[in-house]
C-alpha cells in the first residue's frame, strides 16, 4: 500500500485533473486539467526518474497545455447547461475505474519495480485518458484525453527508461499531438490543391 | 558517412527543405522522387559497410549512426527494405501531381519514409515504436481535406496510433527484462497480450479496423493510401524484428497458430465488408486490411520460403495499391462522389484510370498472370499444407473481396449508351500504362524479378 502519504496530493491532483476532463465541457476547466494532470505527474516522476527528466516532462507538458490554450483563446467558451445526471454518471464511473486501479495497483508491483502510488497515480491518469477518449467525438478533447493518456504512460515509463533519447523523443510525441490538436481543432480551411 | 545518414538524415533534412518550397508542388514532387529513386538504386547496388566509390573518391559506407546513446543501425540484410520503401516512395511522389495531392504532401511524405526507415534501423528495436508513432502523428495533417474539421475516422487514426505506443513500450520493456529469466511465464504471457494489442491498434485487426476505410473516405485517397501502405509495410517488417528479438517467443509454438487465426479474420472479416461496399474509396481501405492479414498469415507459416514471398510480395502488393490510389484520385476529378451508383458508365469516360484500377484490384486479388498471384499461389500452397481450415476462410475472405471487385467492374460499365472517351491527361496515361505494364511484368515473368532480387533478399537474416 502507500508508502508515502504525501504522495496523496499528486493523486488527488490528477483525479481532479480526471474530472475536469470527463464530466465537464468548458475548454478553459479541460486545459487547467491538463495542466494540473502534468504537475501530478511531476510530483511522481521526480521522486523515481533523475530531476532533469522529470522537469523536461513537466515543461513539455505545460508547453503542450499553453498551445492548446492558445489556439482556443480566441474562441469562445460554450457554457452548456449543467446536467447533474451527466456530471454524478461520469464522475461515479470515474470514481468506479479508480476504485478499481488502486486495488490493483499493487499487483502490478510485481511487473515494474515502483512504489505504489506510482503506479496509482499512472493508472488513474491513463483511465481517465481512456474515458475522455471513449467518450467525446470533439477534436479538442480528443487532444486533450490523448495528452493526459501519455501523461499516465510517463508515470509509468519514465522512471524505467533511462535513454535521453527515447524520453526526449516521447517529449516531442506530446509537443507534437498538442501540434497536431491544434491544427485539427481549428482548421477549417486545407492544403487541398483546386 | 554511415548508412543511417544517408537514408535517414538526408530524406529528413531534404524534407524540411522542400517544405518550405512546397507551393512549387511539381518541382518538389520531381526533387522527391529523384532523390528516392537514386536511394533505392544506392541501397539496390552498394553494400552497406564496404567501399562507396565516387569517381576517385572513396568513402567507407559504415553501417551504423549513434544518437544520444542509442544508434541507429542499417545492414546489408536491410537493403532489400530500403530498396523496396524508397522504390515505392519514388512512385507516390511522382504519381502525386497527377493526383492532385495536397501540396504537403512529398515533404511530409518524405519525412514519414525517413522515420519509418528510422524505425527499422533503431536500435535496440523496442523503441521502433517510438518512430512510428512519431510518423503517424505526422501524417495527420495530411490527411485533413479541404472545408472539413477532422471526421470520426481521422479522429480514431488519431487514437489508435496514440493508444498503441504505450501498450508497445511497456510490452517491450517487460519483455525485455524477461529476456534474461524466461521462468515467470504467467508475466510473459501479460506481455505478449499487451503486446499484441499495441499491434492490433497499429495493423487495424479486427475489431480495431472501422478507422481504414473512414480515413479513406475522409481523406484524399492519394495521401490515405501511401500512408496506409508505408505504415503497413513498417509493422509488419517490426513484428518480423520483434519475433526475431525475442528468441523465447519465436519459439513459443502457440505463437504462430494465434498469428493465423488473426490474420484469417482480417483477411475474412475485410473480404466480407468489402463485398457489401458501396464506395470505391472505402473498399481501398478493406483492401489494405486484407493484404495486412495475409501478412500475417504469412508470418505465421514460421519458415523462410513463406517469409520469402512475404519479402517478394511487397514489390507487387505495394505497386497496385499506388495505382489504385492514383486511379481513385484522378478518377474523382470528373466523379468526386465514389459511391458505386455515382460511377455509372465511368469507364467510357475514364478508360485508363479505371483500367488501371481494376488490373490493380485484380492483381492484389493474385489473379493468374499479374503480378500478385505468384506470391499468393506459393502463400496458399503453405497454408494448405498447415490447416485446410484456414485457407477455406482465406478463401471466403478473397471471395467477398472478388464479389466487390465484379460489383465495382459492374458499376463503372453501367451506362450502355454512353460513349468511349479518353479523358485522362497524358501524364497520367504514361503513369497508369507503365503501371500496368509493371504489373502483367512480374505476374508473367516473375523470376527476372526474383533472380534480380534473391542477392539482396538471401541477406535478410529472418530468412535463413
Amino acid at each position: 500500500m502507500m508508502e508515502h502519504w504525501y504522495n496523496l496530493l499528486p493523486l488527488i491532483l490528477l483525479m481532479a485533473a480526471g474530472v475536469s476532463l470527463l464530466a465537464f465541457d468548458d475548454w478553459r476547466l479541460m486545459l487547467a486539467g491538463v495542466a494540473v494532470t502534468y504537475f501530478g505527474a511531476f510530483l511522481l516522476i521526480v521522486q523515481a526518474a533523475p530531476a532533469g527528466i522529470a522537469l523536461i516532462k513537466l515543461v513539455t507538458g505545460l508547453m503542450a497545455s499553453a498551445l492548446l490554450f492558445v489556439s482556443f483563446k480566441d474562441q469562445k467558451s460554450e457554457q452548456p447547461a449543467l446536467a447533474w445526471s451527466s456530471l454524478i454518471f461520469k464522475v461515479t464511473a470515474l470514481a468506479l475505474v479508480w476504485l478499481v486501479m488502486m486495488l490493483v495497483a499493487g499487483s502490478f508491483q510485481q511487473i515494474f519495480p515502483l512504489n505504489y502510488e506510482t503506479i496509482s497515480g499512472a493508472l488513474i491518469a491513463l483511465t481517465g485518458g481512456l474515458l475522455v477518449l471513449g467518450t467525446t467525438k470533439e477534436p479538442a478533447k480528443v487532444t486533450m484525453g490523448i495528452l493526459v493518456l501519455y501523461s499516465g504512460f510517463d508515470i509509468l515509463y519514465t522512471p524505467l527508461e533511462s535513454s535521453i533519447l527515447i524520453n526526449g523523443l516521447l517529449s516531442l510525441i506530446t509537443m507534437l499531438i498538442a501540434l497536431v490538436g491544434m491544427y485539427i481543432s481549428t482548421r477549417h480551411e486545407s492544403e487541398y490543391e483546386e | 558517412m554511415s548508412a543511417p545518414l544517408l537514408f535517414i538524415v538526408l530524406p529528413l533534412i531534404l524534407a524540411v527543405i522542400l517544405f518550405a518550397f512546397q507551393d512549387r508542388k511539381i518541382a518538389v514532387a520531381r526533387i522527391a522522387s529523384i532523390i528516392s529513386l537514386f536511394l533505392a538504386l544506392i541501397a539496390f547496388v552498394q553494400p552497406i559497410g564496404g567501399v562507396l566509390a565516387l569517381g576517385p573518391v572513396a568513402i567507407h559506407f559504415q553501417d551504423s549512426l549513434s544518437v544520444l546513446g542509442r544508434g541507429f543501425f542499417l545492414q546489408d540484410g536491410d537493403r532489400f527494405i530500403l530498396a523496396i520503401v524508397y522504390l515505392t516512395a519514388a512512385f507516390w511522389f511522382w504519381g502525386s501531381v497527377a493526383a492532385q495531392a495536397p501540396k504537403m504532401f512529398v515533404p511530409v511524405g518524405l519525412a514519414i519514409t525517413a522515420v519509418i526507415v528510422g524505425a527499422l534501423a533503431v536500435e535496440p528495436f523496442l523503441y521502433a515504436g517510438v518512430l512510428v508513432e512519431l510518423a503517424a502523428i505526422l501524417t495527420i495533417p495530411m490527411l485533413l481535406t479541404k472545408d472539413h474539421a477532422a471526421g470520426p475516422g481521422i479522429l480514431r487514426f488519431f487514437v489508435f496510433q496514440a493508444i498503441a505506443l504505450p501498450a508497445i513500450l511497456l510490452a517491450g520493456w517487460i519483455l525485455g527484462g524477461s529476456q534474461a529469466s524466461v521462468s515467470n511465464e504467467t508475466q510473459l504471457l501479460q506481455a505478449s497480450i499487451i503486446l499484441g494489442l499495441g499491434f492490433a491498434f497499429w495493423l487495424a485487426v479486427f475489431p480495431f479496423f472501422p478507422w481504414v476505410p473512414l480515413v479513406m473516405k475522409e481523406s484524399h485517397p492519394y495521401t490515405a493510401g501511401f500512408i496506409l501502405c508505408m505504415q503497413s509495410l513498417g509493422i509488419v517488417v517490426i513484428i518480423i524484428d520483434y519475433m526475431n528479438g525475442f528468441i523465447w517467443l519465436r519459439d513459443t509454438a502457440a505463437l504462430y497458430p494465434i498469428l493465423r487465426t488473426v490474420g484469417v479474420v482480417m483477411v475474412v472479416t475485410g473480404g466480407v465488408w468489402a463485398a457489401f461496399q458501396q464506395d470505391a474509396r472505402r473498399l481501398f481501405g478493406y483492401v489494405v486490411i486484407i493484404e495486412n492479414g495475409l501478412a500475417l498469415v504469412a508470418v505465421s507459416m514460421q519458415n523462410g520460403a513463406a517469409l520469402s514471398s512475404l519479402y517478394y510480395s511487397f514489390i507487387p502488393h505495394l505497386l497496385a495499391l499506388a495505382i489504385f490510389a492514383l486511379s481513385l484520385s484522378v478518377m474523382m476529378k470528373d466523379y468526386p462522389d465514389t459511391q458505386y451508383k455515382s460511377l455509372k458508365g465511368a469507364l467510357k469516360s475514364k478508360p485508363f484510370a479505371f483500367g488501371a484500377m481494376l488490373v490493380a484490384l485484380f492483381s492484389l486479388l493474385g489473379f493468374p498472370l499479374l503480378a500478385s498471384f505468384p506470391s499468393r499461389l506459393e502463400l496458399f500452397e503453405q497454408l494448405a499444407s498447415v490447416s485446410l481450415i484456414s485457407m477455406i476462410w482465406l478463401f471466403i475472405g478473397i471471395g467477398g473481396l472478388y464479389l466487390a471487385a465484379a460489383r465495382l467492374l459492374s458499376a463503372v460499365f453501367g451506362d450502355t449508351s454512353a460513349q468511349w472517351t479518353v479523358t485522362e491527361k497524358p501524364g497520367e496515361l504514361v503513369l497508369f500504362t507503365l503501371g500496368v505494364l509493371a504489373l502483367f511484368v512480374l505476374g508473367l515473368f516473375p523470376q527476372i524479378v526474383v533472380s534480380q532480387l534473391s542477392n539482396l533478399m538471401s541477406m535478410i537474416p529472418f530468412l535463413n
